[in-house]
C-alpha cells in the first residue's frame, strides 16, 4: 500500500539541495550536479505545508530530515511521529500511533520512479535528463532548479519540482506540484551534519523495520 | 509366396517402417504424465493443471547471501531486470501483494466498492453507519490522505469516499505485514516464462540464461550470493535430461550387450544382421501402433521397452538353434514345429504386459500395447519371415553346450536338490508375513530428492505461510456456482479459525464475489445509505477538516457487476491464477490454507457436496496405493490366465503345475529376498515380479514340450533367450530412474533363477525322439 512518489522525490532532492547549497551564481546545472550526492550524513529541520483538493484547510507537520549518501530518513515529529524513508532501491514506512509499517520496492511496478529516485541521489544527470527535463537559474541573491516530468508514467503523478535557495546558502525550499493540483511546499534549515548522526540514522531504521 | 519373395518384401518394407516413425511418432519425456493421472474428474482436471498450466512456467527464484548477512535490494533489483529482458519471460515479480493490490483496488475495485465491501454486508454496515463508525472512517480517511498512500487513496475516495473498497482488503493487510518479518538473508522473485513449462527445449535455454545473468551480476559481488530456483520447468528439465540419458545408456548398453552375445553364440554377422532387422521392425512396428492408439510414445517407455529386444529376440533365437541341428531346407518345418511352444510362450509373456497395463499407472498402458505388438510381430517374423532370411545361411553350434552340465547335474541330484529347494522354500514362505509395502509415492522418485528438497527450502524462504499442496477444492460446473458454494466454505473456515483449528486462509475473496452476494451487497447498501446517513457523515468530515463539497455525497450508483474476466485481465490475474481453472465443462476454485489441522479439514467438508480437503500429498499416496492392489489384482489375474492357458494347452493339472513351478518358485524367491533384507515393496516390485513370472513361464513351456526333440538343444536356446532377457532388463540398472532399477532387479533375478530351475522341476529325458 504505497505510493510515495511525491515524497520519495521530495526526500531525494532534500538530498540534492543540501549539497547544492554551495552553488554560485553563474554555476551551471552540471556542476551543481556533480556535488549531489551526499558525501556524509546530515539534519535538516523542516516546515511542510500541504495544498489538498480534499482537505477545506491546508495541513502542516514539521520534522527533520536526515541525507545520506545512498537515502534519506524523513523523521516527522509534529502533529504526530512518523518516520519515511528511501535507501537503495527500497522504501520504508513506519507509523508509530498505528504500528503500521510498509516495505516495498522503489520500482513498485513503475520502474521509472526508481530510475528517477537512483538518478537524483547519485547525481547521474543523463538518466534524469532522461525523465526530467532541467532547468538551472540562478542570480545574485538566489537560484533554483526546476525540474518538469518528461516522462508519461511520472507526468501521471508529478506535475514539476521547484527547488530553491538563497545564494551560497543552502536550500531552503521545496515545492512540489502534483498532477492532481495538490501542492507540498517544504521550508528547510540545515541543522547539523557529521557522523556523529550514524547512531541515529541506524536507530531510526531499526524502527522501520520493526527490529 | 516363395522364401525369396518374403525377404525381399521384408527388405522393402523395413526402412519404410522406420522413415514413416521419422514422419510420424510423437515422443514425450515429460515424466509427470507418466506417473500422475487423477481418479476424478476435479483430480484429472488439477493433474493437467499441475503439468501444464500458467502455474507450471513459473520458477521461483531464490538469492541468498553466503555470509548469512542480508541480500542486498539493489543487487536482487538489479537481477530482477536482467531477469526480465531474458527472451521469453514475460513478467519477473517479488512475491507480496501490496503494489498489486494497491493498483487493483484503485483501477477495479474502487468502481466495484458497492458489490465487493463484505460477505456479511448488514453486519459491517451497522458497524460503519454509526456516529461513531462514521466519526472513525472520517479521521481513517483523512489518516490516508496523509500517508504516504495519498495519491492512491484520494483517487479511490472521489468514487469511495467511505472506503468500503478497502476495507474487503483489511484480511491481506496480514499478509503485507508478513513480508516485513521476513528474513532477509533471502530474496525471492517470482518468473513467469510465455512457454509452458514442459517445453523443455525453452525452459532449458532460459534456465541457462537464468543461471548466467546472476553469475554475472554475482562476479561484481565477489560471488557474495547464491542462487536456487524451484518450480514445475525445473522438475521438467530435470527429470527429461534424467530420462533422455537412460533411454540413451540403457539401449546403448543393452544393443551392445545382446549383439556381442549374439555374435558370440552364433559367429555369424549375417545371422547378427538378419536378427537385427527382425528387431528394427519389431520395435518400429511396436512404436508405430503406440503412437496410433495413444498419439505419443513416452521416453520410458522407450526405455523399458528396449528390454523387448531381449524377450522378442528370444523367439528368433529358440528358431536358430533349433535350425542348427538341421539342413537348410528342413529349417522352416523345424521352426514352424517348435512356433506353437513360441506362440504359447509368447502369450502368457503377452498376458504379463496387458495385467501391467491394467495395474492403473498411466504410462504403463503404452508400455502394455508397446511390448503386445513387439510380441506379436516377433512371433510372426520369426515364423514367416526368418525361415526366408536364413534359407542360405550357415549357422554354427551355439557356444553354450556348457549348460548341459547343469542339466546333469540337476538329472543326477534331483532328490537332493529337489529337497533343498523344499528346505529353501519353506524358509522363503515363513519370511514372507514381514514383508514391507512403500506408502509414501514420494519414494518411488529418490531421483528428484535433491530437487525437492531445494523445492522445500525455497518455499520455507517464502514470506507467505499457504501450506503447499493442500488446499480446499470447490468444483462447480460454472463460475457462478463454484463462487457461491466459495462463500459457503469460507464461512466454514472462518469458523475453523475461531476454534483455532486453521491459522488462515486464502480464497478469491476480497478479489471475487458471487453475482448474488455483489448484488445483495449493493441493495443493502442502497437501502442503508438515506439522507440522515448522509448528513451524519458530512458532520464528521468537517470535523475532520475534509472536504464535505468533494466527499459528502455518498453517491454508490449501480454499476455492473464485477466479473471473473474482468479480474483476470488485471494485474491481480497473477495473485489468483494459481487459484482457479475454468474449462467448458468445469470450474475449481482452490483455496489455499495456512496451518491447519488436517484431519479437522477433512471432517469438515466431507458432508458438503462438491467440496473437498485436498491434499496433493494424500492423493498421490492414495494413488500409490490404488496402483498397488490394482497391480495386486492383476498379477492375481495374469496368473490365473496363465494357469487357464496351460491347463487349455495340456489338459492335465499337474504338468501344468509342472511347468508353472520354475517361475512360481523364482518368484517366491524373490518376495523372501524382499523380506528378508527389508526393501520395501512398491506396486512397481509387483510389476517386475508378474513380467519375471510371465517370462519364466516361457521357459517351463519351452522346457516341457521340448519340441525340437533334442532337450539339450532346447535348453541351450533357453539358455540364449535366458541371458538376452537378464542382460536387457540388467541393462536398466544403469538407469537413474529408480522405477527402472526396480524392474531391472526383480525381472533380471527373476528370469535366472526360473531358467536355472527348469531342469531340476521338470524331468525330461536327456535324448527324446523327434515326433
Amino acid at each position: 500500500m504505497f505510493m510515495p512518489i511525491r515524497k520519495l522525490i521530495l526526500l531525494a532532492f532534500c538530498g540534492l539541495i543540501f549539497q547544492v547549497s554551495a552553488g554560485q551564481a553563474g554555476e551551471t546545472l552540471e556542476s551543481v550536479m556533480l556535488r549531489m550526492k551526499p558525501q556524509t550524513l546530515m539534519k535538516i529541520h523542516y516546515k511542510e505545508t500541504r495544498y489538498l483538493e480534499l482537505l477545506d484547510q491546508p495541513w502542516s507537520g514539521s520534522g527533520y530530515f536526515y541525507a545520506m549518501p545512498d537515502g534519506m530518513v524523513k523523521e516527522q515529529w509534529y502533529p504526530q511521529r512518523e518516520i519515511m524513508a528511501a535507501k537503495g532501491s527500497k522504501m520504508y514506512y513506519f507509523d508509530p500511533f498505528a504500528d503500521v509499517r510498509y516495505q516495498g520496492e522503489m520500482d513498485g511496478g513503475s520502474g521509472i520512479q526508481a530510475i528517477a529516485f537512483k538518478g537524483l541521489i547519485s547525481g547521474d544527470l543523463s538518466l534524469l535528463q532522461q525523465y526530467f527535463k532541467s532547468d538551472f537559474k540562478s542570480t545574485d541573491n538566489d537560484w533554483e532548479i526546476i525540474l518538469n516530468t518528461s516522462n508519461k508514467d511520472l507526468a501521471e503523478q508529478i506535475s514539476k519540482i521547484v527547488i530553491s535557495g538563497f545564494s551560497a546558502k543552502p536550500a531552503s525550499k521545496i515545492e512540489v506540484l502534483l498532477a492532481d493540483g495538490d501542492r507540498h511546499v517544504f521550508q528547510l534549515k540545515k541543522q547539523t551534519e557529521g557522523e556523529s548522526l550514524q547512531n541515529k540514522v541506524t536507530q531510526l531504521f531499526k524502527e522501520l523495520q520493526g527490529r | 509366396m516363395s522364401l525369396e519373395w518374403r525377404k525381399r518384401w521384408f527388405f522393402i518394407a523395413l526402412p519404410l517402417l522406420i522413415a514413416s516413425i521419422f514422419f510420424t511418432a510423437n515422443f514425450k519425456t515429460d515424466i509427470s504424465a507418466f506417473f500422475i493421472a487423477g481418479e476424478s474428474a476435479e483430480e484429472i482436471l488439477l493433474a493437467s493443471e499441475m503439468q501444464s498450466g500458467a502455474l507450471s512456467s513459473r520458477y521461483i527464484l531464490s538469492i541468498s547471501a553466503d555470509n548469512d548477512e542480508a541480500v542486498a535490494p539493489e543487487f536482487a533489483s538489479l537481477f530482477k531486470t536482467e531477469l526480465a529482458s531474458i527472451d521469453g519471460v514475460i513478467d519477473v515479480w517479488s512475491p507480496g501483494q501490496s503494489k498489486v493490490a494497491v493498483d487493483a483496488v484503485q483501477a477495479i475495485y474502487s468502481k466495484h466498492a458497492s458489490h465487493l465491501y463484505s460477505r456479511f454486508p448488514e453486519q459491517d454496515l451497522d458497524d460503519l453507519l454509526t456516529v461513531k463508525g462514521l466519526q472513525n472512517r472520517a479521521a481513517m480517511l483523512k489518516k490516508a490522505l496523509l500517508s504516504p498512500q495519498a495519491s492512491t487513496v484520494k483517487k479511490i475516495a472521489k468514487q469511495d469516499p467511505l472506503l468500503i473498497s478497502l476495507a474487503s482488503f483489511k484480511s491481506l493487510q496480514g499478509q503485507f505485514q508478513d513480508i516485513l518479518k521476513k528474513d532477509r538473508r533471502f530474496q525471492n522473485l517470482i518468473l513467469q516464462t510465455q512457454a509452458s513449462g514442459l517445453d523443455v527445449e525453452q525452459q532449458k535455454r532460459i534456465q541457462e540464461q537464468i543461471k548466467a545473468k546472476f553469475s554475472d551480476l554475482n562476479i561484481q559481488q565477489q560471488q557474495a550470493y547464491t542462487l536456487l530456483m524451484t518450480g514445475v520447468p525445473v522438475f521438467a528439465t530435470h527429470t527429461q535430461e534424467l530420462i533422455q540419458g537412460d533411454i540413451t545408456r540403457v539401449s546403448i548398453l543393452s544393443s551392445i550387450f545382446i549383439t556381442l552375445f549374439f555374435i558370440w553364440i552364433f559367429r555369424s554377422y549375417k545371422t547378427l544382421f538378419w536378427t537385427a532387422s527382425l528387431m528394427a521392425a519389431v520395435v518400429s512396428l511396436s512404436i508405430l501402433v503406440t503412437n496410433l492408439m495413444f498419439g505419443y510414445v513416452h521416453g520410458i517407455t522407450l526405455a523399458i521397452g528396449s528390454t523387448l529386444i531381449g524377450i522378442c529376440i528370444d523367439y528368433p533365437i529358440h528358431a536358430l538353434v533349433h535350425s542348427q541341428a538341421v539342413d537348410a531346407v528342413k529349417r522352416t518345418s523345424v521352426i514352424s514345429r517348435v512356433w506353437p511352444s513360441m506362440v504359447l510362450g509368447g502369450l502368457t509373456t503377452m498376458i504379463g504386459y496387458i495385467a501391467l497395463g491394467f495395474s492403473g499407472y498411466p504410462g504403463f498402458q503404452q508400455i502394455a500395447v508397446y511390448a503386445g505388438t513387439g510380441i506379436l510381430v516377433s512371433l510372426l517374423l520369426t515364423r514367416y519371415v526368418l525361415p526366408a532370411l536364413i534359407a542360405k545361411e550357415k549357422i554354427a553350434e551355439t557356444k553354450l553346450t556348457s549348460v548341459d552340465t547343469w542339466v546333469g547335474f540337476c538329472d543326477r541330484y534331483r532328490l537332493q536338490l529337489s529337497m533343498v529347494v523344499a528346505l529353501l522354500l519353506g524358509f522363503a514362505l515363513s519370511g514372507l508375513g514381514n514383508l514391507r509395502w512403500i506408502d509414501d509415492m514420494q519414494q518411488l522418485t529418490p531421483e528428484l530428492n535433491q530437487l525437492k528438497a531445494t523445492d522445500r527450502i525455497i518455499r520455507s524462504r517464502m514470506t507467505s505461510s499457504i501450506e503447499p499442496g493442500r488446499f480446499v477444492l470447490v468444483s462447480g460446473p460454472d463460475i457462478e456456482t463454484v463462487l457461491q458454494k466459495a462463500e459457503q466454505v469460507y464461512q466454514v473456515l472462518d469458523q475453523l479459525k475461531e476454534q483455532g483449528d486453521l491459522h488462515d486462509y486464502f480464497g478469491l475473496y476480497p478479489w471475487l464475489l458471487s453475482a448474488k452476494q455483489q448484488q445483495e451487497n449493493q441493495q443493502i447498501l442502497q437501502a442503508r445509505l438515506d439522507d440522515e446517513t448522509t448528513a451524519s457523515w458530512g458532520k464528521q468530515l468537517a470535523e475532520q477538516g475534509l472536504s464535505v463539497k468533494r466527499l459528502g455525497q455518498l453517491n454508490y450508483a449501480e454499476a455492473p457487476l464485477l466479473e471473473l474476466s474482468e479480474v483476470l485481465n488485471s494485474p491481480v490475474k497473477r495473485l489468483i491464477e494459481n487459484q482457479i481453472v475454468v474449462t467448458d465443462q468445469q470450474v475449481l476454485i482452490m483455496i489455499w490454507l495456512a496451518e491447519h489441522q488436517p484431519e479437522v479439514l477433512q471432517t469438515a467438508f466431507t458432508d458438503i457436496e462438491n467440496v473437498q480437503y485436498f491434499s496433493q500429498r494424500d492423493l498421490l499416496n492414495s494413488m500409490a496405493s490404488s496402483y498397488q492392489e490394482r497391480a495386486q489384482i492383476s498379477l492375481a489375474i495374469g496368473i490365473i490366465v496363465i494357469v487357464l492357458l496351460l491347463v487349455a494347452r495340456y489338459k492335465n493339472l499337474w504338468i501344468t503345475l509342472q511347468t508353472l513351478l520354475p517361475a512360481i518358485l523364482a518368484a517366491i524367491f524373490i518376495l523372501a529376498g524382499w523380506s528378508l533384507t527389508g526393501q520395501a515393496v512398491s506396486f512397481l516390485h509387483l510389476v517386475g515380479f508378474l513380467l519375471a513370472v510371465a517370462i519364466c513361464v516361457d521357459y517351463g513351456i519351452f522346457y516341457r514340450e521340448n519340441r525340437g526333440g533334442d532337450i539339450s538343444l532346447t535348453y541351450q536356446a533357453m539358455a540364449a533367450s535366458m541371458l538376452t532377457s537378464a542382460m536387457a532388463f540388467g541393462c536398466l540398472v544403469v538407469a537413474n530412474t529408480s522405477a527402472l532399477k526396480t524392474l531391472a532387479q526383480v525381472v533380471a533375478l527373476g528370469v535366472i533363477l526360473g531358467f536355472l530351475l527348469c531342469p531340476l522341476i521338470i524331468n525330461q529325458p536327456r535324448k527324446k525322439e523327434l515326433q
